[in-house]
């Protein structure tokens, strides 16, 4: 593990942990003052219980946010090039260590995000008075497996791009929203011509929003459902693609940083 | 004896432009040299081709007879001319991350130099004054006891109090047998502890030598005349001439070798009186990158 890197995950994480708590608060807050608005049942969850993997989809989105936001890492390093470059250890091991200090420092806060995610759940059951139970739906490794792989593609990909720059990864996570966002949003235009429409699905194929456009849950049961995709593959082939793509942007990523010149 | 820094024929372009043009370059072991020039003669991309952050466009480099690897730098310290330091983080954290790095690193010797340098480890290296990051780049740099020193303006924004103990590091490493290859504007520094000076001149070295031998070579043949100066282009050609000054009856010739000679080539002109004085470094250096003529206007020369 990098030990610079570390220090700014741990940095991040706390500001994540900081900004939920605060988040939680405010919402525990509301709900206590607004408890007796709220008319349920005797439980919640229907009979099987909350299915974990709804629960499970809210974390997957600020993680999301969090694995793009910690993407210009490599960037941040070629601004002080003389630092992190005139180490005792091969250059693409220096980047390596980076990309996975900082996948541990996402899949941390998919932790603290359901962390917080539970307790203001629980919070929202103890301040109505109704019981609370909980079951690991079928899809949850599969929803799980997919929305980090979606977030390490992102990440992967923003690093990728940003990696050969010197200290424009803040410029590359902004456009990088914008790009996948709009790719994704004309990916449903049917008045193009087929070609232009051909182009487009190729492109969403580098585009980690398509492979999980939307995370629908049944609002009656709490229950997870398989994610959306523009395209018709199995859901835990598309976990594996974006993976793979993740790991693959990661290699361009360590090479595009070790080859800069300065 | 195998040299501790080895630049052959170095070059390197950017695009068009030659910032590094066939540098031949050798530090040995336990000797400090002194690498000066002008601003943009090469220093830094001359550093920066040594250190790797640059390809060569041609030429070789070898540290300890060896070419660069990532294991060079368990023996090898650099202090950047620009803070390359983390501003968020503070002296204890860079402090910690050398630690981790660097086989060698030396944390009695860090503790010793911090209070040197008086500085406050918990302190963010963000909100260190310009001398005080340098300073952080030199503890970081001479904690590890490394072999070979590389320094770019290494008293960059210290006072002069700092400025005299960063020489003295120095000089000291070197006793202890390490070699160092240092940058300066300060000739006054690198007069003191180098023993050997190379100078660039737009990417070339111009000037290579130790001090000794160069304050013994170089010289001023000064020649003072009745009436106005005569003209002397015979004698501005000759090479050993590294520039001449002109201010109405006086003549100033700065030579890099046979000042004798010279003096008596002068004599054929009829002058009033001939004499060879001795050239300081800041001499050696003014007239290495100056050009190979100058003519001041009268009144400034004595």
């Amino acid at each position: 593990m990098n030990y610079i890197e570390f220090l700014r995950m741990r940095r991040n994480i706390t500001w994540l942990a900081g900004v939920l708590a605060a988040l939680a608060l405010l919402s525990m807050i509301s709900i206590n003052v607004n408890a007796y608005k709220v008319h349920v049942g005797a439980d919640i969850g229907g009979p099987t219980g909350v299915d974990v993997a709804a629960l499970f989809g809210l974390a997957l989105g600020i993680t999301l946010i969090f694995a793009t936001i910690v993407g210009g890492t490599l960037s941040r390093e070629n601004e002080t090039p003389e630092m992190a470059r005139t180490k005792p250890f091969p250059r693409e091991q220096i980047a390596f260590s980076f990309l996975l200090t900082d996948l541990a420092a996402i899949l941390l806060a998919f932790v603290i995000s359901n962390a917080f995610i539970f307790l203001i759940f629980l919070d929202f059951c103890w301040v109505v008075h109704v019981r609370a139970s909980f079951h690991v739906g079928e899809e949850a490794g599969l929803l799980v497996t997919l929305g980090l792989g979606v977030a390490f593609m992102w990440y992967a990909l923003v690093q990728a791009v940003s990696s050969g720059l010197r200290g424009r990864g803040g410029i590359t996570i902004g456009l990088s929203w914008a790009y996948f966002t709009i790719l994704l949003g004309l990916s449903h235009v049917t008045l193009f011509p087929v070609p232009l429409h051909d182009l487009i699905m190729a492109l969403n194929l580098l585009n980690p929003l398509a492979y999980m456009n939307s995370l629908t849950t049944h609002g009656d049961t709490l229950s997870a459902s398989i994610p959306n995709s523009i395209f018709t593959l199995d859901p835990w082939l598309r976990a594996a693609i974006v993976w793979l793509i993740g790991i693959a942007a990661g290699v361009v990523a360590s090479y595009n940083w070790k080859r800069l010149e300065f | 004896m195998e040299h501790s820094i080895a630049i052959r024929d170095l070059t390197k372009r950017y695009g068009n432009f030659t910032a590094v043009s066939g540098l031949t370059l050798e530090v040995e072991p336990g000797s400090i040299c002194g690498l000066l020039g002008p601003n943009g003669a090469g220093k830094s991309t001359t550093f920066k081709c040594l250190l790797g952050l640059a390809r060569p466009t041609s030429g070789s480099i070898a540290i300890e007879g060896k070419p660069l690897t990532p294991a060079t730098f368990q023996d090898l310290a650099y202090v950047p001319e620009k803070s390359a330091l983390y501003e968020n983080l503070t002296l204890a954290e860079h402090l910690e991350y050398y630690r981790r790095c660097y086989a060698r690193y030396d944390a009695a010797r860090a503790s010793e130099l911090i209070d040197m340098f008086k500085l406050d480890r918990k302190k963010k290296v963000g909100k260190f004054s310009k001398g005080q990051r340098t300073a952080v780049s030199l503890i970081l740099a001479f904690s590890l006891r490394p072999r070979i020193f590389v320094l770019d303006e290494p008293a960059s924004g210290l006072d002069p109090i700092f400025q005299r103990l960063v020489l003295d590091l120095m000089i000291e490493a070197a006793a202890g047998g390490a070699s160092v290859l240092f940058s300066s504007h300060q000739i006054g520094q690198v007069e003191r502890a180098a023993d050997r000076v190379a100078i660039l001149k737009n990417g070339k070295l111009v000037v290579d030598g130790s001090v000794d031998e160069l304050k013994t070579t170089e010289k001023i043949v000064e020649a003072i005349f009745a009436t106005a100066a005569p003209d002397i282009d015979g004698l501005a050609a000759d090479p050993r001439i590294r520039r001449i000054e002109r201010s109405g009856r006086i003549i100033r010739a700065y030579v890099s070798d046979g000042s004798e000679a010279i003096a008596k080539r002068f004599e054929e002109f009829s002058p009033r009186d001939v004499s060879i004085m001795d050239l300081g470094l800041e001499d050696i250096f003014l007239t290495a990158v100056d050009g190979r003529d100058a003519t001041i206007p009268h009144g400034d020369l004595p």
